[in-house]
């Protein structure tokens, strides 16, 4: 499950804030709200992807840099709410 | 009629000393009485700092009762109040306060870097004083505010307001949305967004009260319905954007919002979709699309129908001149277009700006061409913006004639985001280019790497949250080996879209 997860979240990012980019350079531990790759507009379209993609429900207060910084934190996130 | 910010802003303090003025981001309320003598400490203090009467003060500050006590306390000190967005790098903020010469900034914490050394620093609230005598009266000709904007060199741009500009503004608000001491008003928008003239300056003209939302909450369109429901709001304003995205994702039908009465939006096209959505869900308020440059206030308005019919398929229009000012079309010698043919749209009148910082009535040194033209001896500020008069006797908006677009209802220069790409040590130069997708600008950036140096998305994605505002970091980046021109040398535009999109 993780795998499936950690894929989809990698493509969605890829495609919506780093078109272009080789996706070796894209770490899954790497900062992506505190460094500026992904805005407020971007947390709002991945939650909407995560949402519809592993129909689960996000509440706003979930949405912080501590489920959104990296990859890995995202993938948690929607691990234990998939539970 | 009190025609000053200061003079309408007293007299509701006088009237209404006992309601609610402003609701902070967190909750906690400030009566018209507290906010008064909020507003005389900072008064007091800035002309103990030896401002006074045509000087500038800066606001680098978050939204708060005491950042709104802040900007009357400055105009009670006979200044003009230049807010800057606190999350903006520190470097363009600092190039503002210095362009428009500020004697003094208001800071939530202290940081010298934020001002030239020798500028007086206000940190945090001064405590609250019961009067304040200012050494002479505000006229309706005093600067009241300076809001800066995009510029396309690279460098923003300072719109200078009166206060009789303002004041003729907030009026027509007041008597359009039948304004009252019962109101509760959202600040959506940030202060140095020109929404926030109206957000603010008409409640507390009318004794109603200021609902602030702070900056994390304002960007989050799903807990804003809860919010607007929680705070009882009944006048809300917004750019489009976040309206579609409430609509979208907001689960809007959870909440009450009965209280709603007005809904006014500005700053872009609300796309149809998200709009017929909106209205569906929210069938009981007010709706109004108004329009107008920072430089005239809002100049035209159009009250939308409650019900939005099926075959409509377009945009709703700009609507009809607002009564305190002319708006017109015309071509490019002046000469008014008939209905149904596009032209300039200029307006002139009691809103519309003193000029530019820096430039000829602007005050200041040299600095940037005021934007005007004069039309059998009449000065009418032209927006650059493209309209046409519909059957209905309506403006429809056209789009812009320069470089500049409109995202999350902020202008953008596209120059100013070269600019500040360029500044990257990693790139020989770069191109901006913006395109149109349904409804939504999307911005494409494409960069040269100097030699020897590799431009990853990322590493540019990284540069650019450090050197532009957010809503101006380009969505797409095309590494390129040089960029295509013209014979003459000038990027060509054309091909560099064919080679970086097709």
């Amino acid at each position: 499950m993780a795998d499936e997860i950690r894929q989809a979240v990698r493509t969605h990012l890829l495609e919506d804030v780093l078109a272009g980019e080789d996706p070796s350079n894209l770490t899954d531990d790497m900062p992506l709200r505190t460094s500026g790759i992904i805005d407020s507009m971007g947390v709002i379209r991945l939650t909407g992807f995560l949402e519809q993609r592993f129909g689960i429900r996000v509440e706003a207060h979930e949405t912080g840099v501590e489920n959104t910084d990296t990859v890995d934190a995202i993938v948690s996130f929607v691990e234990s709410k998939a539970d | 009629m009190a025609d000053t910010l200061v003079a309408m802003t007293d007299a509701a303090m006088r009237d209404h000393p006992d309601r609610v003025a402003v609701i902070d981001v967190d909750g906690t309320t400030t009566t018209h009485r507290e906010l008064d003598r909020l507003a005389n400490g900072f008064a007091a203090t800035l002309h103990a700092h030896g401002v006074g009467p045509g000087d500038r003060v800066g606001v680098c500050r978050r939204k708060s009762a005491g950042t709104v006590a802040g900007l009357v306390g400055i105009m009670r000190a006979g200044a003009a109040y230049v807010p800057v967005d606190p999350s903006s790098p520190i470097a363009r903020n600092r190039t503002i306060f210095d362009d428009c010469e500020v004697s003094a900034v208001l800071l939530d914490e202290d940081d010298l870097r934020v001002v030239s050394p020798g500028t007086s620093r206000i940190v945090a609230d001064p405590d609250g004083v019961d009067g304040f005598e200012p050494g002479r009266d505000c006229v309706p000709e005093d600067l009241a505010y300076i809001l800066y904007t995009s510029g396309s060199t690279g460098r923003p741009k300072g719109v200078c307001l009166e206060h009789r500009h303002a004041t003729s503004f907030v009026q027509w608000c007041i008597r359009t949305f039948d304004a009252s001491f019962e109101d509760r008003c959202s600040s959506h928008a940030p202060f140095h967004f020109d929404l926030s003239i109206m957000d603010l300056w008409m409640p507390l003209s009318t004794g109603g009260s200021v609902v602030l939302i702070g900056d994390s909450l304002a960007r989050d369109p799903r807990s804003l319905p809860g919010f607007i429901a929680e705070r009882g709001i009944t006048n809300w304003y917004s750019v489009p954007s976040v309206l579609s995205l409430m609509a979208e994702h907001g689960r809007l039908p959870e909440h009450d919002h009965s209280s709603l009465r007005v809904v006014c939006f500005a700053g872009e096209v609300f796309p149809l979709p998200g709009l017929r959505r909106l209205r569906s869900l929210w069938p009981e308020p007010r709706f109004w699309n108004l329009y107008g440059p920072t430089e005239t206030n809002v100049c035209t308005a159009h009250r939308l129908p409650d019900t939005i019919e099926d075959a409509r398929t377009e945009p709703f229009p700009i609507g009809r001149p607002c009564d305190h000012c002319e708006v017109s079309i015309v071509d490019d010698r002046g000469a008014v277009v008939p209905d149904g043919v596009m032209g300039r749209i200029i307006c002139r009148g009691a809103p519309v700006m003193r000029g530019y910082w820096g430039g000829e009535s602007g005050g200041g040194g040299p600095g940037g061409a005021d934007p005007f033209l004069e039309i059998d001896g009449l000065l009418w500020y032209d927006t650059g913006d493209l309209g046409a008069v519909d059957e209905a006797g309506d403006i429809v908006f056209h789009g812009r004639r320069d470089r500049m677009v409109k995202r999350h209802g902020y202008r953008i220069e596209l120059g100013e985001i070269e600019a500040g790409l360029d500044a990257a040590e990693f790139l020989a130069e770069a191109a901006v280019f913006a395109v149109r997708d349904g409804g939504a600008v999307v911005i494409h950036a494409a960069v040269v790497p100097m030699e020897g140096e590799k431009a990853s998305v990322i590493r540019l994605r990284g540069h650019a949250a450090g050197s532009l505002p957010s809503y101006m970091i380009p969505d797409r980046f095309h590494v390129l080996d040089r960029l295509p021109r013209t014979s003459t040398g000038k990027v060509d535009h054309p091909r560099l879209r064919l080679e970086a999109v097709g």
